[in-house]
Parts: C-alpha cells; structure tokens; sequence
C-alpha cells in the first residue's frame, strides 16, 4: 500500500493499490504467458522470506538453542500444536501442508503491511487456490481413508429417513460452501482493511490543506490510521491462522467423518 | 531448618509458575475465539449464496424458474445456520472438556 493516497486528479483512489501490471515483457514458456507480476513478484519474496528464516534458524541445530533458532522450534510446536488439538495426533502427517500454508499466508499479509508492498492475499485469485488446494487435499484425503464410507459426512448416522431428502443438499452446500468461504473470508479482510487505511490517510493529507480546523481532523484522523495499522497487523495474524486452523478442522473431518 | 514438605510445595510453586505451556495455551485459546468470532460470519453469507447459486443453475438448466432457486436459497441458509450452530457446539465440548481436564490436574 502507498503511504499517500492521492490519485493524480486529486481525489481519492483507494482501489488502485491493488492493480496488477508485469514486470517483464512477454516472457512465455511453449506459448504460455509467464510474465511476472507485482503480485508473483510478492508470492515469491513471501516464499523467499519463509525459507529464508527457517534455513537460518535451523542450520546451527543448537542444542541449547539461540533466539533465531527458538523462534523457528516456537513456530513448529505452534503449528503442531494447532494441529494435535483440532485434528489429533494422525493429522501430524499433513503438518508440511498445514505449516506452509500457514507461514506463506502470515508472510503474504504482513508483507502487505509494508507501505509500497502489494498484498498479494488481497486478490481472489490468490486466496481462491489455496483455498482449492486445502479442497482437493480434503476431499482427496477423505475419499482415500475411508473410501465410500466419506459420503456418511452427508448423511450423518442416527438420522430418521425421511429426514435424509432434506439433510442431503443442505451438507453437500455446507461442504462445497468451505472452499469458498475460507477464500472469501481472506480475501475480504485483507481487501477491506488496506482500502479503509488508505482512505483515512489520504483523508488525512486533504484536510491538511484545509488551515487550522483541518490540521485538528488531520491529526484525528492520523490517531485512527495508527489504530487501525495495529488492528491490521492482528488481523494479518488472525486471518493466516483462521486458515490454518480451518484446514486442520477439515482435515479432521476427513480422517474421522464419523463423531 | 524449614520444613521439607514446606520446601517441596515452595519448589513445586516455583515450578507451576514458570510453566511456559500455559502462557502458549491462553494466547492459542485468544487466538481461537477472535478467530471464530471474524471466522463464521462469513460461512453464512457464503453458504446462503452458494446455496443461490446452485438453484439458479438448476433453474436455467431444467427451466423450472424460480422454484429450485428458491429451494435452494433455503438450503443455503440453513446450511449456513447448521455451521454456525456446529462451530459453536465445538467449541462448547472444547470449553467442557477442558474444564474436565483441570479439574482432573487438581
């Protein structure tokens, strides 16, 4: 996001923040376009940062460790304890996808938070695949542990009948619904919140301009965008672990579909 | 000379307060219910438009407008409710059962 709000007419353009454009002209491996764009660009330092970190915190294996490594053993016990507790101790097998997951989300936003960075989980088209992903993983899982015995998730046991009709669709669309909502609920937080700071700043800076009774709103208004920058960075947290912690409850789903 | 049971319960004492578990569990627990309340809100209005959505594409597909939508609209609403309601009792046997825990620990 850009610290200054200001659109060359002088209004205010909070969307344009989250444009697209390439970085390198027409690069394309046999006919596919495979330019990279601010926003692969950002995936990749995003990719870069978590392995970046993890190699370095793990490279010494200390047995008494030093703050860089403990930092990296507090995220894996973090992540592994998220999963122990949602999806039991046989969810530890899938803790690689989980942990990923979880760590490229957490980078992917706070990155964001940077001013000129582009967030890259504010786009759907993000936060829609991986959303997919933990889908397939799921349904695949399911399907692959219990075989047709999955399909009980629909049609919970010790049900009357004549219930079943109506039962039926309403699981089918509370389990369709999942992918979806896990993408939406990233992708509209993290949305939502850098337009509203780029509004409240670039409010900021117009009212600066408006003498004396402007400066007061100017540094109303700056108190609130401190504010809301706090809020924003917890939401970046929250929103990385929602994810992750609703992968681990489908998992779990999937591994034992019937309790 | 102090007591030994006295200095065994001062060790213990010093013990329990260092527990660093307990600090991690209280900032997960945190965590869980801000992230359950930002998290099933949006379940709702999804499960409500999906359930929209697949009755709008009966509806084109069999030509029986609006009737399947309407089914379905109703569907997704309460398939949306059924997470809400499943979410909460979760976390309702979570809260019971960690009750039950402690009180086992003491």
């Amino acid at each position: 996001m850009a610290l200054l709000g200001m659109a060359e007419g002088g209004g205010i353009d909070p969307i344009s923040q989250f444009n697209i454009y390439r970085r390198t002209e027409n690069w394309a491996i046999g006919g596919w376009n495979v330019d990279i764009t601010n926003a692969t660009l950002f995936m990749f330092l995003a990719a870069a940062i978590i392995i970046g970190f993890f190699w370095m915190a793990s490279n010494r294996g200390a047995l008494v460790p030093d703050r860089l490594q403990s930092a990296g053993e507090i995220s894996y016990e973090f992540v592994a304890n998220m999963i122990r507790s949602t999806a039991g101790e046989d969810g530890l097998k899938y803790f690689p996808f989980v942990f990923t997951l979880f760590f490229f989300i957490l980078a992917a936003n706070y990155i964001g938070m940077f001013p000129y960075a582009h967030t890259t989980t504010s786009h759907i088209v993000v936060t829609g695949v991986l959303g997919m992903a933990v889908f397939l993983l799921v349904t695949i899982i399911g399907f692959a542990k219990n075989g047709a015995g999955f399909l009980k998730l629909f049609a919970p046991s010790g049900v009357p009948v004549f219930v079943l009709p109506l039962l039926i669709p309403i699981e089918i669309i509370s389990y369709f619904a999942r992918p979806l909502t896990l993408a939406f609920r990233l992708f509209a937080n993290m949305l939502a919140g850098h337009i509203m700071l780029k509004l409240l700043v670039s409010f900021a800076a117009m009212m600066a301009g408006a003498g004396l009774v402007g400066l007061v709103g100017t540094a109303f208004t700056m108190v609130i965008a401190v504010a809301i920058t706090a809020l924003e960075m917890l939401v970046a947290f929250l929103q990385a672990y929602v994810f992750a912690i609703l992968t681990c409850v489908y998992l779990s789903d999937a591994l034992h579909p019937h309790h | 000379m102090a007591d030994p049971d006295d200095l065994k319960r001062r060790i213990e004492a010093a013990h329990d307060a260092q527990k660093p578990k307990q600090l991690a569990d209280t900032t997960t627990e945190t965590a869980s219910s801000a992230a359950a309340a930002l998290g099933h809100s949006v379940g709702l209005v999804v499960a409500l438009v999906l359930g929209a959505g697949i009755g709008h594409f009966i509806d084109t597909a069999l030509g029986t407008a609006p009737l399947a939508l309407l089914i379905f609209l109703v569907f997704g609403a309460i398939a949306g409710f059924l997470n809400i309601i499943r979410a909460g009792q979760q976390m309702a046997a979570k809260a019971a059962a960690k009750q039950g825990s402690d009180q086992a620990d003491t």
